[in-house]
């Protein structure tokens, strides 16, 4: 290590911790459809709704000088602060508001843990610009070093704190006040001991010995505590003396990204879900190109009234992270879209991918515009119906009409070589979906006369039979398939399935 | 007398002509333009008319058989070419085991159950415009379900694809579509001996005749395709 990297290693904080203050709280409200329910001055308690009488968990400061507090029974609150807004905890919410935050964190290091519900520890051990964390900004309260990681948690609609120390504990005091911290002792000493997150039993000793700081406490002899207060007392003594070492446990990013609601009633209208999805788009969006990444796919699933789901997935035939290409692509889906069951909420995921770099060939051609298409594909599926739009696949089989309708991925031109040897024979035919049915006589197995829908008379020239089955592992089939002339020069091609005879298809 | 027939004006009628006339200096026909031709490897076709016309409405007119060769024929060009297609099949009636795989692969079909829906669905490839062959199949769709499309469809489907270089062909049992700036009409006999020949061997053997607007006003004699 050379002189340099020794000296960084030495003086600049190791450790950095994102840390968002009333997290529960803030991961309900990050949705809120009104402005005023994302507003600091609002009066709102999160409750846990498992508790018989609805605990209060957190609560905004603007309900704290009203007189609520942490722990009240919801009527307890509501009474101190009549128009109090109650939110309901959402551990989904949460769930999605600490993915953010660890993207936010991946921001800052690859190696992050998910130290806490709303607290996110970096690792910048290796980090090769460790020493912009002590470079200080004119117009930010924050260090620049965690600026565009706390700009994309305020684009997401949250709200945090950043630090750095030189272990991770340490690093997590420092965040929630918001400083860098080179040297533990001048931080620490004026912090009261309770920051420290003593047990209250520990807390009320300390205090009646007359201990209020953490500079008070660590002067008291470490063996000491430890052999008179216990281990408890000695683990409170190196997190105030700043010596606490904990090692990360660090987290993958995730696979995809999900933002999601519920509604307060299920809705009839189209206009809430469009809303909330356009919403949504836009947040996954950000969060997407905050790693570098397109998305590739989406996933909508739509909760209903009855307890199933309506869920869909979307591939971006282009991927994008492109709001309004994305959203078009979701609003075409429900053009003439029909439910059993009202939706109580909504869902929506994002799968990354890194954007498409591909250099195409001289005169390799493809599509104008491929989101469009695939806009345009969807449409044309809400008006034939699933499975008649793509390209069609013959299958592995001899069994007539037997093909799969793929969905077109236009990206590059096949390179499958068509050679004029390969061409089939004969007419290419025009099927009959179903076959018609129809009347044959036949003479020693030969058919002499057709009558139905499509024409009628004696055949003045039958070619066949061709014999086909298959299957007889499992489902046997067997058809006998003749191709014959009409008198007024039609020419059909029928086929004998057991005893009946149908139409399959036309030449002329 | 009425207060309304008080009301008509009657121009005499070389008034009439002379407004016709001056109406006709004034705003003379606007020629369509081509953004230019598709060989289609046809020799009569390409020879005299250099292909088919990009960004204009060509019709094919004839029976099934006839269709479906011109199907395969247009697929395997477009592949040759490297050029993306569009099948919109309004009898729901294109068998993809009478095609080579290799051909199907660069090519969207819709399969339609009626002639209004193909319509709707030719309208919605034609605004997208990604697909530089589109070919619009109405041959296997009686014609009085035909006969019902409005004419003003034909001349929407006009203003869409000019300025694009498009190739729209549809393909009709009969004479159908208004403002065509090419018809090709196919007439060939076919009998089951022809269902051992080879494809090639049909091809050359179908008989056409060509109309195109603004080049060739009577149509030219029945021709083979090689």
């Amino acid at each position: 290590m050379d002189s340099h990297r020794m000296k960084v290693a030495n003086e600049y904080p190791v450790f950095a911790v994102l840390l968002v203050p009333s997290f529960g709280l803030q991961s309900v409200r990050r949705h809120a459809a009104a402005t005023e329910e994302r507003s600091p001055d609002l009066r709102a308690v999160l409750v846990d709704d498992s508790h018989r009488e609805g605990r209060i968990l957190e609560c905004t400061p603007a309900a704290r000088r009203e007189g609520v507090s942490v722990g009240m029974t919801s009527s307890q609150a509501v009474a101190r602060c009549p128009n109090l807004r109650l939110f309901p905890q959402d551990l989904r919410q949460e769930s999605v508001a600490q993915q953010i935050l660890l993207e936010a964190a991946w921001m800052l290091s690859p190696l992050v843990e998910s130290s806490a519900p709303g607290i996110c520890t970096a690792d910048l051990q290796n980090h090769p610009q460790r020493e912009v964390l002590m470079e200080t900004s004119s117009s930010s309260r924050d260090t620049p070093f965690f600026l565009p990681a706390l700009r994309h948690l305020r684009d997401m609609q949250l709200t945090a704190r950043a630090g750095a120390a030189r272990n991770a504990l340490l690093a997590r005091l420092a965040a929630q006040h918001r400083r860098i911290v080179p040297e533990a002792r001048s931080f620490l000493d004026p912090l009261p001991v309770g920051e420290c997150d003593p047990s209250p039993t520990l807390a009320r000793l300390l205090s009646d010995w007359g201990i209020h700081t953490c500079g008070e406490f660590t002067r008291l002899p470490f063996a000491e505590v430890r052999d008179r207060l216990g281990a408890e007392a000695e683990s409170l003594w190196l997190r105030a003396a700043g010596r606490a070492e904990k090692a990360l446990q660090f987290v993958q990013p995730a696979e995809v990204f999900e933002e999601t609601c519920e509604f307060e009633s299920p809705t009839e209208l189209l206009d809430p879900i469009l809303f909330m999805i356009r919403r949504f788009l836009e947040q996954l969006s950000r969060r997407v190109s905050s790693q570098s990444r397109v998305v590739g796919a989406l996933q909508l699933s739509l909760p209903l009234e009855d307890g199933t789901s309506y869920v869909r997935d979307f591939t971006i035939p282009s991927p994008t992270a492109e709001v309004g290409v994305l959203f078009r692509i979701l609003e075409t889906h429900f053009e003439n879209f029909r439910l059993e069951h009202r939706p109580t909420g909504v869902r929506l995921g994002a799968k990354p991918v890194r954007p498409a770099r591909d250099q195409l060939q001289l005169f390799e051609t493809s599509l104008r515009d491929p989101n469009r298409f695939g806009e345009t594909l969807a449409r044309l599926k809400a008006l034939a119906g699933e499975g008649r739009v793509g390209i069609p696949k013959r299958k592995s089989t001899h069994r007539p009409d037997s093909y799969e309708v793929e969905d077109p991925h236009f990206t590059h031109f096949p390179d499958t070589v068509v050679r004029e040897d390969d061409l089939l024979p004969g007419l290419p035919l025009r099927r009959c979906r179903p076959p018609r049915p129809a009347q044959v006589e036949h003479r020693e197995q030969t058919p002499v006369s057709l009558s139905s829908s499509m024409g009628n008379g004696i055949l003045t020239r039958v070619m066949g039979p061709y014999r086909l089955s298959g299957d007889w592992w499992q489902a046997p089939w067997s058809v006998e398939e003749w191709d014959v002339a009409l008198p007024n020069g039609s020419l059909l091609r029928i086929s004998r399935r057991q005893e009946d005879w149908f139409i399959e298809g036309i030449y002329v | 007398m009425s207060d309304d027939a008080a009301n008509v004006v009657e121009f005499p009628r070389d008034r009439l002509a002379h407004l016709r006339t001056l109406l006709a200096e004034k705003f003379p026909e606007t020629p369509l333009r081509s953004s230019g031709r598709w060989p289609t490897g046809v020799e009569s076709v390409d020879r005299l008319h250099g292909g088919l016309p990009r960004g204009m409405l060509t019709e094919i007119t004839g029976s099934p058989a006839d269709g479906s060769l011109w199907i395969a024929q247009l697929l395997r060009l477009a592949r040759r070419a490297r050029l993306y297609a569009g099948l919109i099949d309004a009898g729901n009636a294109f068998d993809p085991g009478s095609h080579e795989s290799g051909i199907l692969e660069h090519f969207l079909w819709v399969a339609c159950d009626t002639a209004a829906q193909a319509v709707r669905s030719a309208d919605l490839l034609l605004r997208d415009a990604n697909l530089p062959v589109l070919l619009l199949d109405l041959q296997t769709r009686p014609l009085r379900e035909l006969l019902r499309i409005p004419v003003s469809t034909w001349h929407r489907f006009q203003r869409l694809v000019e300025n694009t270089s498009l190739v729209f062909i549809i393909l009709t049992p009969q004479p159908l579509v208004e403002g065509v700036r090419m018809r090709i009409a196919l007439r060939s006999h076919w009998t089951l001996d022809v269902m051992c020949q080879r494809r090639r061997t049909l091809w050359n053997r179908m008989e056409l005749q060509v109309f195109e607007r603004g080049v060739r006003e009577v149509p030219e004699p029945w021709i083979r395709t090689a």
